[in-house]
């Protein structure tokens, strides 16, 4: 058996100050064990200096049964070097929800709101047998 | 009415928990005050009547977040929350006031 790398991107607009974002995304089947998550900005802020937290995430696998991640999102106002993935192991049971909340703690003022995007990146693994098929030829 | 105890012990059955008790636990809003925290490691609580809450009421937990919508009266779902909880109130209750939870230990 050998293991093969899926990502699976949740996407999240916020368009609202202070807005919780629920999240209920299903996994395919054939995904095994989830073995580390990016939580970023993907679009929308424009801002001049970077910010720790714009955003609070929450995240449970398996249909509600194990609460795994809690992250603070931030932003980064120049992006040179894409993020490493932060490790987890989470064995996933078959085709089961992935839940949870983003919630918007970005401190402005209604006026100064602007919507954007999080994405989540959630790096999966699925083993795959590698026995050759034979190959027939006529 | 919609039977909150039994969506709860299927809640809990589903996702395979085993809980030590089952007990209720309130928390008195007090005038005056509009910031509440709960904690509630390795507990599940259930807010059973979320109408007690005014609306505007903003929950956050380590698993779920929630604000209290407008036609909270109309809502019959119940929501859990665990981890520390925080209420913050949109302002300040004029008289006090008792919220109810389901309190799950695991």
């Amino acid at each position: 058996m050998a293991t093969k790398i899926r990502y699976q991107i949740i996407q999240i607009e916020v368009n609202e100050q202070g807005q919780i974002a629920e999240i209920s995304h299903k996994l395919p089947l054939h995904l095994k064990v989830c073995t580390g998550f990016i939580a970023r900005h993907t679009k929308g802020l424009t801002l001049a200096n970077d910010l720790n937290e714009i955003g609070l995430l929450a995240l449970e696998f398996n249909s509600r049964k194990q609460l795994l991640i809690n992250a603070m999102v931030g932003f980064e106002s120049k992006v040179e070097q894409l993020p490493d993935y932060q490790e987890v192991n989470i064995p996933l049971e078959n085709g089961q929800l992935v839940t949870g909340y983003y919630m918007d703690t970005k401190q402005v003022s209604v006026s100064d709101f602007k919507p954007y995007v999080v994405s989540i990146y959630l790096r999966c693994e699925l083993e795959v047998s590698i026995e050759a098929k034979e190959c027939t030829t006529t | 009415m919609y039977d909150y105890l039994n969506h709860i012990n299927l809640q809990l059955e589903q996702r395979c928990i085993e809980p030590k008790l089952q007990q209720f636990r309130y928390l008195s809003l007090e005038p005056g005050l509009t910031r509440y925290e709960m904690k509630a490691y390795n507990e599940i609580l259930f807010l059973i009547k979320p109408s007690q809450l005014p609306v505007g009421t903003v929950i956050v937990s380590e698993c779920r977040s929630r604000v209290i919508p407008t036609d909270v009266a109309e809502v019959q779902g119940i929501e859990d929350f665990s981890g520390l909880v925080v209420i913050q109130l949109p302002g300040v209750p004029a008289k006090k006031k008792t919220i109810e939870f389901v309190q799950i230990t695991l």
